[in-house]
């Protein structure tokens, strides 16, 4: 995760960050897509639907 | 003791004012004045409401004076983490921001409810700014320090709420629990917290953090006053959507029924890992109090606290977007980075967070099948000091010095369990406590085992003076 991805991924939802923020903001979604990417490794079946309950 | 005394349970207050050995007005007079010698030096509170405050009391001093109830917390002064709405206050929520809005029209449900029950709100308690954090060491608002030693952290993001009742200020507040929000300051400030059951007690009125994880609950220094504060405090309430429907389950009538009958486990694996010997040790001795040996094993626990942190990051960040485009400068830097990085995860991983929050939900579930209660370390460690380093070195491991405080909390509030931690006694230099956790909405399980190890000593929390 560079400095240069957090910008362009900013920047997709209009989100400035200023040039001095970038690589804080790298190292901790860096460390949120490891953690993402660990959880990714494990299967999950098919019918485990998303937590959150939608009552109409 | 005496009940204008810092060290009096809630339920000691309560019961002299309702038989007029006291009036409720010297009572909450008593605690505004503790509030206003020892505040300066703790930084608990970020609001002291003296006038409404006594203006409460003598009202209930009336009610009873003509013969009416008062209600089951006559007189006891309380006091909220400045995120629940409190009417003509501003609800900071930790944040420079939420300074410039209007204040509150109407109490947060639970608020009412304490008020309702004859407690009297004599303030507002600090924060980690909109509660993303375990420290309480608010950029805004100073931290909130340890009246164990004023060098360390209370712990967060309720760090106001547990050292205003560690230190006597108060003999019970209120906190939200997001990740262990309640949990882990509860430990490191050596007093009970309780994190209800998800849905059990309304959030109406509370600012949210991230509203699928997001959980109120009191703390005390009995627990008999934390059981009592929790009836008054659960129920359904239509003004959250997720409270449950279920009825109130009242848990103060089951203190005296002993733990017979009750299975009891302690953690292991991920509970037993990347831990102080302290607070390893804390754990043992509760279990062998209760004789408790079976060790049980909750799989895939580590990625759950994985998920955990996935779902608050985008969830929180989501809550603030608007105000992180627009004016980023007045966030806490502690938290703006984070909150930033939270933006920018992808859907599809908060989503397979959300799937995954499911399955282990399921895989729990049948764990508890066969134990009634479970132990765990409450914090991996006692209060570290303000200011720390970003990193410690815990059973010859690197780790975040923060966001690893809530290794033990966080795979519990996940999927909604009611835990308690409650304080070791004599627990050395610095407290720490013991976590309780139980399946949905079995809180009256936690009552009787922690009813049980305070009777018999195991667990204390004696009120910490003024140092000289």
């Amino acid at each position: 995760m560079s400095e240069a991805d957090v910008e362009r991924l900013a920047a997709l939802l209009g989100l400035p960050i200023e040039p001095e923020s970038r690589a804080a903001v790298a190292e901790m979604l860096a460390g949120l897509l490891t953690a993402a990417r660990m959880l990714a490794e494990f299967p999950l079946p098919d019918d485990a639907e998303p937590a959150p309950i939608f009552r109409p | 003791m005496s009940v204008l005394g810092g060290d009096a349970p809630a339920l000691e207050i309560a019961g002299a004012v309702a038989a007029r050995h006291v009036s409720a007005r010297a009572v909450v007079a008593a605690a505004l004045e503790r509030v206003g010698k020892r505040d300066a030096s703790l930084n608990c509170f970020t609001a002291v409401l003296r006038d409404t405050a006594l203006g409460e009391a003598e009202r209930i001093d009336r009610t009873i004076a003509a013969g009416g109830d008062a209600g089951p917390l006559a007189g006891v002064p309380f006091a909220v983490k400045n995120l629940f709405d409190v009417a003509g206050v501003t609800t900071l929520a930790g944040s420079r921001i939420y300074r410039e809005r209007p204040p509150a029209n109407q109490d947060a449900a639970a608020v009412a409810a304490l008020r309702r029950a004859g407690a009297v709100l004599v303030g507002c308690l600090n924060m980690d700014e909109y509660a993303f954090g375990f420290t309480t060491e608010n950029t805004h608002y100073g931290p909130t320090r340890n009246p164990h030693d004023p060098t360390r952290i209370a712990g967060g993001s309720s760090g106001g709420s547990a050292a205003a009742v560690a230190a006597g200020l108060v003999p019970l507040s209120l906190g939200s629990d997001t990740n262990g929000s309640i949990r882990v300051p509860a430990s490191l400030c050596g007093v009970f917290g309780l994190k209800p059951t998800y849905g059990r007690v309304s959030r109406a009125g509370v600012v949210l953090f991230a509203g699928s994880l997001d959980h109120v609950g009191p703390f005390a220094r009995s627990v008999r006053d934390l059981a009592v504060a929790f009836d008054a405090l659960q129920g359904p309430d239509s003004a959250d959507p997720v409270c449950a429907e279920r009825p109130a389950e009242p848990c103060a009538g089951v203190l005296e029924r002993g733990i017979a009958g009750l299975r009891i486990g302690i953690a292991a694996d991920h509970f037993a890992r990347l831990a102080e010997p302290a607070a390893l040790e804390a754990v043992e001795r509760v279990a062998r109090a209760l004789g408790a040996t079976r060790r049980i094993v909750f799989p895939e626990a580590h990625r759950a606290r994985l998920a955990a942190m996935l779902i608050t990051s985008s969830e929180g960040a989501h809550a603030h977007l608007e105000n992180l485009k627009r004016r980023a400068g007045d966030f806490d830097p502690r938290t703006r980075d984070r909150f930033r990085a939270g933006a920018l995860v992808p859907a599809s991983y908060y989503l397979h967070a959300q799937r995954f929050r499911a399955w282990f939900k399921e895989r729990v579930r049948e764990v508890f099948r066969d134990v009634d209660v479970v132990l765990t370390p409450t914090t991996p460690f006692p209060a570290p000091r303000i200011g720390a380093p970003s990193t410690t070195i815990v059973a010859g491991v690197e780790v975040p010095m923060r966001s690893h405080l809530g290794v033990f909390t966080q795979p519990w509030s996940f999927i909604g369990l009611p835990a308690i931690s409650t304080p070791i006694a004599d627990p050395g230099p610095l407290p720490l406590g013991v976590q309780l956790v139980a399946p949905p909405f079995m809180e009256a399980s936690l009552f009787r085992v922690a009813a049980r190890l305070q009777k018999d000593g195991v667990v204390a929390s004696p009120v910490v003076s003024a140092r000289a």
